[in-house]
């Protein structure tokens, strides 16, 4: 297994929240939905959470888009993100319709994709980690496009499992 | 005599132009011109009718039915002294007055100031055309719109009702707190027509009401706009009196992230966003962003909602999506206590801000913008989102899974 990219995340105090918040990836979206969003998984159970949303969830900061054909889900910037971009009439009207997968597809929100198993997979097991608090996270995707979150005990135990499986 | 009667009317109409000219009132103006009319009595009918419509050129359509129903009550008085005015007051009074009072009662207010002209149509119906665009009011139309006004109001009410109730059984908020704020914003709740133009005229450099500027070129089209945008609007004139004194006394709010050392500076408060929300001109796209002041006038004009989830002291979340757009999903949204008004949201803002508990960094100065979220002495989270030293902010829900 090979870590294409990653996010580093540290316990305060009840929650994680990112090693070095100056970092930006697109992975970063699925870490955004962790912090914003996560409460409304935890709210309605994991899989009822999966069907009462099954076309998606609209926050401040993520939105998250199921296209349910192809089994992907987008994570995608939120309003604070696409607020004071400048936009065309394709996208005006993208947003009037309220299409977030083709302002994706179009390239006009920054965004990341995974498969629908994967969602459930990284939903189940970021459940997990926020009941074994452990001090450190790393969320990644390896070489197969594969979304995982890992708890770590020491931030050099970390980097060490980034170290490892990044290509040279 | 057909040149002595033109000689007379020119003479009265160069006088009523002198009148205006010279700012007279109205009822200085009413007397003499009856004073020239029992002086004269040598009005025919079409003559006169002609002049009417003459003088109701350029004129706005409030000035124009005034004027109407003046002319009529003046040649009524006149008609006991002439009997060569029935005619007048039964072809052009009786129709006139009747049809212009119609749409008087029921032209889109944003009419009323533009400027139009009366004419007759060959079925003898009287319209209102506006000068500039051609629009053409008439009486049924004026009454649709009117109805159609009627309609939407009774239908934002009955959503308003509805959210009331929700918000009552499942929060039982401090009645007194919702109703002083009920009371505060009664006067700016009107989505039919805006409370004061010439204010939101003067207010500037307000990203919200720029837009609106833009799209009714400087507030003079309002007929271009929605009824939500109209209440939306209104709330934004309400807010921004408050909004500039409350930023005026903010000062420099700053605070470091204790890992990376870097200085977080807030300058300036977006309250338009954060306790009102966003909402663009002709779009709906931005209705669900921000609006965390509970205001359920504006709320049930804009969102269709659903569950209601209590947290904290009195905080909540309600889960919301764009009214009539059935496919689309609910979207959680955060709010303060019902009842809160702006000094006490903004107090509590201030407040975690100024002496936070703890603060947590999600995003530092990526793209020129930082996120973070701050504990208040009393464990509330709230979101920053800092772009230019303003601050975008929100309550948000417990995220830690062990509250649950």
């Amino acid at each position: 297994m090979k870590i294409q990219r990653s996010k580093q995340l540290q316990l305060q105090s009840i929650y994680y929240y990112p090693v070095d918040p100056r970092m930006f990836d697109s992975i970063s979206f699925i870490y955004s939905f962790f912090l914003h969003g996560f409460v409304y998984v935890r709210r309605n159970g994991i899989f009822n959470f999966i069907k009462k949303y099954k076309d998606g969830i609209e926050l401040e900061e993520v939105n998250i888009d199921i296209d349910n054909t192809n089994n992907i889900v987008y994570f995608s910037e939120g309003h604070y993100g696409y607020d004071n971009k400048p936009t065309t009439s394709e996208v005006d009207d993208l947003f009037e319709e309220q299409n977030f997968i083709e302002l994706c597809k179009i390239g006009f929100l920054d965004h990341i994709t995974m498969t629908k198993d994967n969602f459930t997979h990284i939903l189940l097991t970021w459940d997990k980690i926020i009941d074994q608090q452990s001090p450190f996270a790393l969320l990644y995707q390896d070489n197969k496009n594969w979304f995982d979150v890992k708890p770590f005990n020491t931030q050099e135990a970390m980097e060490q499992f980034v170290a490892d499986h990044t290509q040279k | 005599m057909m040149l002595d009667m033109q000689d007379q009317l020119d003479h009265i109409h160069q006088q009523q132009d002198d009148q205006y000219q010279a700012g007279k009132s109205r009822m200085q103006q009413r007397s003499e011109r009856n004073l020239e009319s029992v002086k004269h009595g040598l009005y025919s009918t079409l003559d006169t009718g002609e002049a009417l419509l003459t003088q109701m050129m350029n004129k706005s359509v409030r000035e124009n039915v005034c004027d109407i129903s003046e002319m009529v009550v003046d040649i009524t008085i006149t008609d006991k002294a002439f009997d060569s005015l029935l005619h007048l007051s039964q072809i052009v009074g009786n129709q006139a007055l009747q049809a212009a009072e119609s749409i008087n009662q029921n032209i889109p207010p944003s009419l009323l100031d533009s400027s139009m002209s009366f004419v007759e149509t060959s079925t003898g119906e009287l319209i209102a055309i506006a000068d500039f665009t051609g629009e053409s009011i008439s009486v049924a139309m004026a009454s649709q719109i009117a109805a159609n006004r009627a309609e939407q109001s009774i239908r934002f009410a009955a959503k308003t009702k509805e959210l009331n109730e929700k918000i009552n059984e499942k929060l039982k908020p401090k009645k007194k707190d919702v109703e002083a704020l009920h009371k505060e914003i009664e006067p700016f709740l009107s989505s039919e027509k805006l409370v004061n133009v010439e204010r939101l005229k003067a207010t500037k450099d307000i990203k919200q009401i720029e837009d609106f500027r833009t799209y009714t070129d400087n507030f003079k089209n309002l007929d271009k706009l929605k009824p939500e945008e109209i209440l939306y609007l209104n709330l934004c004139d309400w807010l921004a009196p408050q909004a500039a004194t409350i930023n005026a006394e903010l000062g420099v709010l700053k605070f470091i992230d204790p890992a990376t050392k870097v200085e977080v500076v807030i300058k300036e408060l977006d309250l338009f966003h954060s306790l009102l929300g966003e909402m663009r001109p002709g779009s709906i796209k931005y209705h669900t962003s921000g609006g965390h002041l509970l205001i359920p006038e504006l709320r049930a004009s804009m969102l269709d909602f659903s569950e209601i989830t209590q947290f904290g002291e009195g905080f909540f979340d309600m889960d919301i999506k764009y009214a009539g757009k059935q496919s689309t999903s609910y979207k959680p949204n955060t709010y303060f206590p019902a009842g809160t008004s702006i000094e006490q949201a903004v107090n509590i803002i201030e407040q975690a801000i100024k002496n936070p508990k703890k603060i947590f960094f999600e995003t530092i100065d990526v793209n020129g913008k930082t996120s973070c979220n701050l504990m208040s002495q009393s464990d509330q989270i709230f979101t920053l989102h800092i772009e230019n030293s303003k601050a975008k902010i929100h309550p948000a829900s417990p995220i830690s899974g062990k509250i649950f």
